[in-house]
């Protein structure tokens, strides 16, 4: 099992996760993270590099697809995460289908599709972040494996085309920068959670405020995938680097000492399992 | 033979019914198992055979949703299922799974597998991707431009269904856990709890930045592509589609009536001008309350496509349905829907007829009494009309 990390807006570059991470998520031309200097930095400290096509895919992106993953296909680049099936086709046409990873973000919930994909030549898919402990555990062993997950970090629950900030900026004749690094926070009116809410010139994307971090969790998890990613976007990199350290020597006897001192340590954090105990088939 | 295919929602056999009547070509509908308004759903098996039967009888065809995003656990029965409607004859299941469509193609192989807008695709090569793996269709994601629907419709030959009116999704459909986590309710299982619809505070460095009055709302117009029918019918789209499976027997016929009406005149080689598309609009408005927008079609995303305002959805224009028409007296019966009293102008419209008006003088209940005013719904009238009407026409107040 390896240690992935995703680095945006963390103020991480990667030679900070030297020794305690196995590879870093950077970007690519469609992604979220544009920064290809990085590369160097992270081969130079041991860490494998794995690209991240996180974007939806249109028509007019189609070409510099082909011409970015013939450049991919040459580097020495892990993996390649990626949600739009374009991605899969093109890579096919290119014969780069075992570098992809599949990460559909929320699409991956069951046994038939990870299997279908994995028979598709892709190396690894990631699996729904909606999905339980129970659940997890029975996809990662009809798969054989091939699994990632996202234990750790803010979960995306929604991105979409639109504008919503700078939309809602103009209707309400606010003058702000809808593209503020590090996004806003969103408050629904009769809750007390926020949610983050950023937007760039191609999607806006809502996160959840809370970070995941089952500790006791990732101890049961880890042998059963291939890869754990730690999700560092806009999250704070001594945040980050804090749980990377705990999960150094994490143990079934310490991992509940370790979760609580997290939250002492950072008390203006609010720390969950994600979904692993939360299941979500409520019908109206 | 028709250039594009209407496809319209049904959430009941009667609506089914209607759908087809008013000028739908095929209708898709959800059973009670496995789809995203299962819990909506008045489909009983023995009401999906009814379904295909009629359909096939109007030469329609009739669809059936088996989207939900699964997990395992929702998984069993699943080809059984899928055998049974391969039995009764329907022509298609709109799936999201890519795992599911080599089980249709293995074990219900008659059934075409149309792949639901949930796998958002956007794009040429995942279009022909999906090909590859058995698709016969695939729904496009509504975040299209219509300029982008003509470069993927060039550039791929699998059959391409879009959504051209009716709710749509803020986000990435398929792609969003609001409801999830904020209700544990599943948009992708049927649960979709219109988080995206609710109203947001936003802050920036602890300072709040919304308006109070107005505050910050992901929810979206509804899409009404009228104008855009002529483009689509232009580049040979496989299938126009209504959204709603939740919405009433009016509100479908009203629609499907609309946009059948502009699609016959194209199959005509008639122009569609302003003054059509004005008429048409209004015709649409007629159905809902919420406002429209022509969604990504134009290639605008602004605040102008956004719903920040509360609306109510449901408009009282709907008074009866036709069951019978008196040639001898001038009456027709009908089913009442909502309140409207003698002196009202009434507007009937039906299946493949011009809207024609009166102002009503006199109507009667089942004991032939007089009556000046309904306000009960469902209960059975007899209005003086000035024309002949037929059943399955429908009766609306004109304010």
């Amino acid at each position: 099992m390896y240690k992935i990390v995703s680095l945006l807006n963390s103020g991480l570059t990667p030679a900070a996760l030297q020794g305690l991470a196995d590879g870093v998520i950077l970007g690519s031309l469609f992604s979220r993270y544009d920064d290809l200097s990085l590369y160097q930095e992270a081969r130079k400290n041991g860490l494998q590099v794995y690209i991240s096509i996180d974007q939806m895919i249109y028509e007019e992106d189609l070409e510099l697809l082909r011409s970015y993953l013939s450049v991919i296909k040459t580097k020495e680049i892990a993996g390649v995460y990626f949600s739009d099936l374009a991605v899969l086709n093109e890579a096919k046409a290119l014969g780069m289908q075992d570098m992809l990873i599949y990460d559909p973000l929320t699409l991956l919930t069951n046994s038939l599709d990870t299997v279908f994909f994995l028979k598709q030549g892709v190396q690894s898919c990631v699996l729904a972040r909606e999905l339980t402990l129970e659940e997890i555990t029975e996809i990662c062993k009809n798969a054989a494996g091939k699994v990632d997950l996202q234990l750790f970090g803010p979960l995306i629950m929604a991105v979409s085309r639109r504008k919503y900030l700078q939309s809602y900026f103009d209707y309400a004749g606010i003058d702000e920068d809808s593209k503020a690094e590090g996004g806003y926070l969103l408050q629904e009116l009769s809750r007390r959670e926020y949610y983050r809410i950023t937007e760039n010139e191609k999607e806006s994307i809502v996160y959840t405020k809370d970070f995941a971090a089952p500790y006791k969790e990732y101890l049961q998890l880890q042998p059963l995938c291939q890869r754990v990613i730690l999700c560092g976007d806009h999250v704070k990199g001594e945040l980050l680097l804090r749980v990377l350290q705990d999960l150094q020597d994490l143990t079934a006897e310490n991992a509940e000492e370790k979760r609580r001192r997290l939250q002492e340590d950072f008390p203006q954090e609010s720390f969950n399992d994600a979904y692993l105990y939360r299941r979500t088939n409520l019908r109206k | 033979m028709k250039k594009c295919e209407l496809l319209a929602p049904a959430k009941d056999l009667h609506k089914a019914k209607t759908a087809i009547r008013y000028g739908a070509d095929a209708v898709y509908i959800g059973g009670k198992e496995y789809s995203l308004r299962a819990r909506a759903s008045n489909f009983e098996r023995e009401d999906i055979a009814e379904a295909v039967a009629f359909a096939h009888e109007h030469n329609a065809r009739l669809y059936v949703t088996v989207n939900i995003v699964f997990h395992d656990e929702d998984l069993y029965g699943i080809k059984e299922y899928l055998q049974y409607l391969e039995s009764i004859g329907v022509d298609a299941v709109i799936i999201e799974s890519p795992g599911l469509v080599r089980i249709v193609k293995k074990y219900a192989p008659k059934l075409e597998c149309h792949i639901s807008t949930q796998l958002s695709s956007l794009n040429s090569a995942s279009a022909d991707l999906l090909k590859s793996w058995g698709a016969d269709r695939v729904v496009l994601g509504r975040e299209l431009s219509i300029r982008e629907i003509s470069q993927v419709a060039a550039n791929t030959d699998l059959p391409l269904e879009v959504f051209i009116h009716g709710g749509m999704c803020a986000n990435y459909s398929g792609r969003c856990t609001l409801s999830n986590y904020m209700t544990l309710r599943d948009a992708n299982r049927g649960g979709c709890a219109q988080s995206c619809r609710w109203h947001y505070r936003i802050y920036k460095d602890g300072e709040e930045l919304s308006d109070p009055e107005h505050t910050f709302s992901m929810g979206s117009r509804d899409l009404q592509a009228a104008a855009f029918l002529k483009d689509m019918h232009r580049l040979g789209i496989a299938s126009l589609k209504i959204e709603g499976r939740m919405k009433s027997d009016y509100y479908i016929a009203t629609v499907v009536r609309a946009y059948q009406t502009i699609l016959d005149k194209l199959d005509a080689g008639e122009e569609i001008g302003e003054e059509d598309l004005a008429f048409f609009g209004n015709e649409l408005n007629k159905a809902e309350n919420r406002p429209f927008a022509c969604g990504f079609l134009d290639g605008v995303m602004d605040e102008s496509k956004q719903l920040y305002e509360e609306t109510a959805n449901v408009r009282h224009d709907y008074v009866g349905y036709v069951r019978e028409y008196d040639p001898y007296n001038g009456l027709a019966r009908i089913e009442t829907r909502n309140p409207f009293a003698v002196g009202d102008t009434l507007e009937v419209f039906g299946p493949h007829k011009e809207n024609r008006r009166f102002v009503l003088t006199d109507m009667f209940n089942e004991d032939w009494e007089l009556v000046e005013e309904s306000h009960t719904p469902m209960r059975t009238l007899w209005l003086m009309v000035p024309f002949e009407t037929e059943e399955h026409d429908m009766v609306r107040l004109v304010k």
